[in-house]
């Protein structure tokens, strides 16, 4: 519970402050203007045409921030001694172990590659502005 | 005249500013009668797009509406459940920026087929079919292609001919079209006036047209308001305003129309003298009388409204100065 606090506590005020900013500036757009002109109902306005528009940011940042969160879990999994990948990277470190601190790594690196397509993947989906490039 | 459409009174606009309350619609009246073409004609920054922005209720928050009264078809718009069913649905509106109007992140036939099956119903097939045909109607092409494309891929004059389906796709009375053309090239400006135009004649459908060249309402406008610092300073019908402008700004205005064979070239076109006073503040006596070439000292005090039939203005000459 409280590792997850933790981390929790580090990793989240970054999303909260970019949904907002993204938001604030897609409620302000004019296709917002024009899906309120349609007259459709707020919350379709809202959640529909502004929230896909602010998320293009979010999901860059939520792989950006999954990254620091595997280095994070080395740091609190060492202090809360939890049996993870991270506590795995402590110990090797400690023992002078490398080629399992290789494979840690490797590991580690591989993940942010992957977690980075995936972000870049979900991004083409919501904004089709992206795909052509 | 036979029962308006759309009847405005008193309508005024207050946005907060730093600098104090800037009164950017300052109690103007109009009626629209049903398939009527108004235009609503000034230079930038005289309080148009408020104007329409305070009919749809899609004012941005700094900006507090008040008015004597609206109503569309007798419905009272001032109230929010009714402005609310209508808006939409049997008024609607396009604007000026194509190319940030429509979402970039869905396509135009989601786009188009939500606002139908919201206000209309039916299944999604029947509103695609519907949508397909409206595409058609403003001349879009392969009409069944370009409802899954998204707005990116298409050129400004096409966008804005999806706004004006996407806008008539619920078949409204009345469409508010604010500087519709504005952004776009000479050509495509021509086009897609013609085709309001035709629309108007086929659908029987009332169009507000706002917009800051009295050269474009000339070869549209059935019926002309010439809006100067928030307020209406001249209204009739359009040959009232181009054959006898009373108001020393209209005929401002007229002057700066470039006229083939009289325009000299390379002469400075389509600006009037002087700036448009601050709208911060109330405004004693005639706004225009530091740019008016016949003012007089007495047009700092209240100037009265002279009247001849259905054409008004607010000045102290009568007719020719
Ligand atoms: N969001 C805003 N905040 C403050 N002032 C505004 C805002 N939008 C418009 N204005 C002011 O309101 C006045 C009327 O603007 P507008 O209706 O857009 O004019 P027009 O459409 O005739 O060019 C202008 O003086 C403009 O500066
Ligand atoms: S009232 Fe006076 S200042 Fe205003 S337009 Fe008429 S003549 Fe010019
Ligand atoms: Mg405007």
């Amino acid at each position: 519970m409280l590792p997850a606090v933790t981390l929790g506590y580090y990793i989240t005020p970054p999303f909260m402050r970019l949904v907002r900013a993204g938001m604030i500036d897609a409620l302000n757009t004019d296709y917002v203007r024009t899906a309120r002109a349609k007259g459709l109902p707020a919350r379709r306005v809202v959640f529909k045409h502004a929230l896909r528009n602010a998320l293009v940011p979010v999901v860059g940042l939520v792989a950006v921030q999954l990254g620091l969160l595997m280095g994070g879990s080395v740091v609190v999994e060492s202090i809360f001694a939890l049996d993870g990948l991270g506590y795995l990277a402590y110990q090797s470190i400690s023992y002078r172990d490398f080629p399992v601190l290789q494979a840690v790594v490797l590991l580690l690196s591989l993940a942010y590659v992957v977690l980075t397509l995936l972000s870049d993947i979900i991004n083409a989906w919501l904004d089709p502005r992206l795909r052509a490039a | 005249m036979n029962k308006p459409l759309l009847s405005v009174r008193d309508l005024r606009v207050d946005l907060n500013t730093r600098s104090g309350v800037l009164h950017a619609v300052r109690g103007i009246s109009f009626d629209v009668a049903p398939g009527e073409t108004l235009c609503i004609v000034g230079e930038s920054g005289c309080g148009k797009s408020m104007t329409s922005l305070a009919l749809m209720d899609l004012l941005p928050r700094v900006a507090r509406r008040s008015a004597g009264g609206i109503t569309f078809d007798g419905q009272d718009l001032t109230r929010r459940r009714i402005a609310g069913r209508l808006r939409g649905r049997r008024m609607a509106m396009i604007f000026q920026e194509p190319m940030t109007a429509l979402n970039p992140a869905f396509t135009i036939g989601d786009q188009m087929v939500e606002a139908y099956l919201y206000h209309v119903g039916g299944t999604r097939a029947q509103a695609v079919e519907r949508a397909a045909q409206m595409l058609e109607k403003v001349g879009i092409g392969s009409a069944r292609s370009r409802l899954s494309q998204y707005p990116h891929q298409l050129s400004g004059g096409l966008r804005q001919r999806v706004m004006i389906a996407m806008a008539l796709i619920t078949d409204p009375e009345l469409l508010i079209a604010d500087e519709p053309t504005t952004a776009l090239d000479v050509t495509i400006q021509a086009q897609i006036l013609r085709l309001l135009k035709d629309l108007q004649k086929e659908l029987g459908l009332a169009i507000i047209l706002i917009t800051h060249d009295l050269g474009l309402v000339s070869r549209i406008a059935e019926r002309v308001v010439v809006m100067y610092a928030g307020a209406i300073v001249e209204e009739g019908s359009a040959a009232e305003i181009f054959d006898r402008p009373a108001h020393p700004y209209t005929r401002a205005l007229i002057d700066c129309i470039p006229q083939p064979g009289r325009t000299e070239r390379g002469a400075h076109l389509g600006t009037i003298a002087g700036v448009v006073p601050s709208l911060i503040g109330p405004q004693e006596g005639c706004a225009f009388r530091d740019r008016c070439p016949v003012a007089q000292p007495r047009c700092a005090s209240d100037i009265p409204t002279q009247q001849a039939g259905s054409h008004r203005w607010v000045c102290i000459h009568g007719g020719r100065a």
